[in-house]
């Protein structure tokens, strides 16, 4: 160095290079910066008209102008992305492949050199002199390879300090989420908090979660989250469990590789597993602001399914506990206390929306009879026969997953049912499909082949009460007139008292 | 003594190499107007800027201030990246001093508010020679439908302006949104849309946007618009106005300002009576729909994560007054979005003056603000970069075209179903 510059230029050139250099190890200021202010230090420093550096870009597979700078004109940004290839990619390609340890070029006017480190290809640093049109010297070539030098370990040195700083604020995160997740075992708060971390905390553009359903063989969407914020139900979304079915169920498929891999552009499927079984797939995507899913994502969006999945499982589990103890063990109704509870939901509920629904009650008549003269067995299979009629008539959810009608077993031989939304006309229609649909009925016990009525009561909310009470004790009521006017009938609150309650058919 | 607040400044360059100059003289005048603010000036380039604007917006790292491409104002909203100026605009009325096509952009109509400042307009145009027009015996009018434009570029073909006729047409063939504004104003023409009216779905993979597609990506493969040849991807501007490859050019007023000042705007001392004299300027050839053209440009926002928002909002409307919207256009040709500032630039009445007008005002259209087209616009110039590659390699043809419509359009709709 000291053949081509004077000892004297040497030293200043060497003090503003120390000062560049030092900009890259405070830490708190990021590359941009850095380079920004690095670029002014070459011109500064040397007497070049521009300078510009170029990094690497995986993704693009091409070099891209990041930082630029004029003397003159401060900072300057040309719309360059040349792209990396083996032949004819121009001398900035050529340098930074290593074809070249650098070039001189348009009669000495250009200057390119690399930025590496002996690992790692990061850009290339390139200079002219075509505004002033003189040549460059071999001294100014000798200080601008200080300078690439230097650039070269200094920008390795932001990246991995960057990227440790980043792992580590993903793993806080991450235990964060996990304690989220914890903090309920509600199967609806463990998805959100799923979702949520995918977006908000790993930064990915939509996350999107499919759960499989061992019965059907299916695997069924759950819910979609993305940047805005914006969750909702995928539950539309169902496919069966088949290989070519799309790369959703493929992934499903797939054994022995790390899930990390599974990728296919920007989208990354992530099987979610409980010792070696498959419970659904988390789907993460970067497609609304293509920015290519790195190592690290993959890494992240890895831990988060594992714990996920365990989650997960815990909460169906749970979730299963708790159905058993709001169902009815013989005929897998709900239980009286639920039916109380779900009851209060719907008043709420049709009170803010300013709704109607029904409530009827139903008895098997002359039911005491069954037990005394065929046995309880024979009884306990009219029961689950009727049970199995109510629901084949009714709907569980509507498709946004909120719970429509309801159906409870409320003592010996009664059974309430709760028709979200229904009038009376709705109601009296669907009791005379079920008391059709019971006289067409037969129920096959020892050999013998019994058939069976029932009789039914409805209130209507909130036309004949507006609490739980009042709707139970009108129902009650026409229940109770319908037996003693006949039974094998139904019989609304309004029409108690009238003469033949049939005639309401 | 209070230090001063310093505002973090991105933008994109506009004009080429003298952004920084540009944005540093409008810097320059603020700081002296404004002791406490201190302004930090970065210059993204436009491939770059639709990543990193998103990335910072994700991780809340946003600056304070920032340039963003007009059609990008409603993604950033729907994600909650941009900070509401409804106040601060209605109590400057600002709404009435933009013209309607550029304020659009800067505000979510069904929620009325605002959340963007417009920073220069561009509208696309059809440049030509006039020279060489005339040795043809040409005029603007042969050039002014499809059928026309293509009979002339067939007699410009085979004509020999004296050597140093690279081409008929100049085009871009960079990959980036200027491609997907390039190629609008033909789907437009051709009765087409990107998307489907109700904005749910793409449109460009049906019969009459291909249409338009097809009419202008066969101007390339018919070596018309020749990119072949070319060693590094492109904007027409300099090889029309500057080396005269070509006859004709597609390209905003900001190119026509940068390299032949005063062709537009007479108030600016022009480079030579004889060069301007040289160059024509009409509208798109009008299609089986009619006459379009697309206006773009730049808004100015503001972060929602900002802490400084005050001071960037002293600062944006500085860069949007009317003397800035002026100086912006002298020296690099970005139009006035402002009603007043373009009224009193273009008080003549030239037959460009005329052109420019009608196109801004009249033929000029953009895109349906919806919250994703920011990812939209992305894949669509994926899209046209393809063609691009495939007229190069000589791929393209019409079942190429279809069948990359297909993909493009599949990836849009799962944009969409967000």
């Amino acid at each position: 160095m000291e053949e081509n510059i004077g000892r004297e230029r040497l030293q200043d050139h060497l003090k503003v290079l120390q000062e560049a250099v030092r900009a890259f190890f405070q830490l708190e200021t990021g590359l941009d910066e850095t380079l920004k202010a690095g670029l002014k230090s070459i011109l500064g420093d040397i007497d070049f008209d521009a300078v510009y550096i170029f990094l690497y870009e995986e993704a693009s597979n091409s070099l891209e102008c990041y930082q630029a700078r004029m003397k003159g004109k401060g900072i300057i940004a040309g719309e360059s992305r040349i792209p990396v290839k083996e032949a004819g990619g121009g001398p900035l390609v050529d340098v930074f492949l290593g074809k070249d340890a650098s070039l001189v070029w348009d009669e000495g006017l250009q200057i390119c050199l690399p930025l590496h480190t002996a690992d790692d290809k990061l850009g290339v640093l390139m200079a002219d002199k075509l505004a002033s049109k003189k040549k460059i010297t071999p001294e100014e070539k000798d200080m601008l390879g200080d300078y690439a030098r230097e650039f070269s370990r200094g920008i390795r040195h932001v990246k991995v300090f960057h990227a440790n700083l980043q792992k580590i604020g993903m793993l806080l995160a991450l235990s964060k989420i996990s304690e989220a997740m914890a903090s309920s075992l509600e199967l609806s708060h463990v998805l959100s908090v799923i979702l949520k971390s995918a977006i908000e905390v790993l930064h990915f553009d939509r996350a999107k979660l499919y759960l499989i359903d061992k019965d059907k063989k299916i695997l069924k969407g759950v819910a979609s989250a993305d940047i805005r914020k914006v969750t909702r139900p995928i539950e539309m979304e169902q496919y069966r469990i088949e290989k070519g079915v799309n790369t959703i169920v493929d992934s499903l498929f797939e054994e022995g590789v790390p899930a990390a891999q599974r990728t296919e552009s920007m989208f990354l499927y992530v099987p979610l597993m409980v010792k070696n079984a498959k419970i659904g797939v988390l789907v993460v995507d970067n497609v609304f602001s293509q920015q290519p899913i790195t190592k690290d994502d993959r890494e992240s969006i890895d831990i988060l399914a594992n714990q996920a999945a365990i989650t997960i499982e815990k909460a169906r589990l749970y979730e299963e506990v708790k159905e058993l103890s709001i169902r009815d063990s013989l005929t897998g109704l709900y239980v009286h206390n639920f039916l109380l509870t779900r009851l209060d939901e719907e008043v709420k509920r049709a009170a803010r929306m300013k709704e109607k629904f029904s409530l009827t009650i139903i008895d098997i008549d002359g039911f005491k009879r069954y037990n005394d003269v065929y046995g309880h067995q024979a009884g306990d299979e009219i029961i689950v026969s009727l049970a199995g009629i109510l629901n084949q008539h009714i709907r569980s959810f509507d498709v946004k997953g909120r719970p429509l009608d309801a159906i409870g077993r409320y003592g010996g031989d009664e059974f309430v049912l709760l028709l979200a939304g229904a009038d009376a006309s709705t109601a009296l229609g669907v009791a005379k499909r079920l008391r059709d649909a019971v006289k067409a009925k037969e129920v096959k016990t020892d050999g013998k082949s019994l058939s069976f009525t029932v009789s039914m009561g409805i209130a209507v909310y909130p036309d004949d009460g507006t609490t739980q009470q009042q709707l139970f004790k009108k129902a009650d009521e026409a229940l109770y007139w319908a037996k003693q006017h006949g039974k094998d009938q139904v019989c609304l609150v309004k029409d108690i008292g009238k003469k033949d309650p049939r005639e309401i058919f | 003594m209070k230090s001063p607040v310093s505002l973090k400044f991105w933008v994109m360059p506009m004009g080429g190499v003298d952004t920084g100059r540009i944005a540093g003289n409008e810097i320059e005048e603020f700081e002296k107007a404004h002791p406490g603010i201190k302004i930090d000036l970065s210059i993204i380039p436009w491939t770059q800027a639709w990543k990193r604007i998103i990335l910072a917006a994700k991780t809340r790292q946003l600056p304070d201030i920032f340039q963003i491409g007009n059609t990008w104002t409603k993604t950033l909203t729907s994600i909650n990246a941009l900070a509401d100026l409804t106040t601060e605009a209605s109590e400057e009325r600002l709404k009435n001093k933009f013209h309607p096509v550029s304020w659009t952009t800067c505000e979510d109509e069904t929620a009325r508010r605002v959340y963007a400042l417009p920073w220069g307009a561009e509208t696309r145009m059809l440049f030509y020679r006039k020279d060489i027009f005339k040795k043809l015996n040409l005029s603007a009018a042969d050039i002014s439908t499809w059928e026309l434009f293509e009979r002339t570029c067939s007699a410009l073909r085979g004509h020999d302006s004296g050597g140093g006729l690279a081409g008929v047409l100049g085009v871009s063939d960079i990959k980036d949104q200027g491609l997907v504004h390039d190629v609008a104003p033909w789907i437009w023409s051709s009765g087409g849309d990107y998307l489907s009216k109700d904005g749910l779905s793409a449109a460009f993979d049906k019969e009459e946007a291909l249409r338009g597609i097809k009419f202008y990506f066969d101007l390339m493969n018919r070596d018309y618009a020749p990119v072949r040849e070319r060693k590094f991807p492109a904007y027409p501007g300099h090889d029309f106005f500057i080396t005269g490859k070509y006859a004709m050019c597609i390209s905003g007023a900001f190119v026509a300002a940068d390299y032949i000042p005063g062709f537009f705007d007479s108030s600016v001392k022009p480079v030579s009576p004889e060069i301007i004299s040289k160059f024509g300027v009409t509208y798109l050839p009008a299609g089986p729909a009619g006459c379009f053209s697309f206006v773009g440009g730049s808004n100015l926002v503001i972060s929602n994560y900002s802490t400084n928002k005050h001071e960037a909002w002293l600062f944006m409307k500085y860069l949007t007054s009317n003397e800035s919207q002026i100086s912006l256009y002298r020296s690099i040709g970005m139009l006035p979005a402002g009603i007043e500032p373009f009224a009193s630039l273009f008080r003549g009445d030239t037959e460009q003056e005329k052109v420019l007008k009608q196109t801004y005002g009249e033929y000029g259209r953009s895109y349906r603000q919806i919250d994703f087209w920011g990812g939209v616009e992305f894949i669509i110039a994926e899209f046209f970069g393809n063609l691009i590659e495939a007229v190069k390699t000589r791929k393209y043809d019409d079942r190429y075209l279809a069948s990359e419509a297909r993909r493009s359009a599949a990836q849009v709709n799962y944009i969409l179903s967000l």
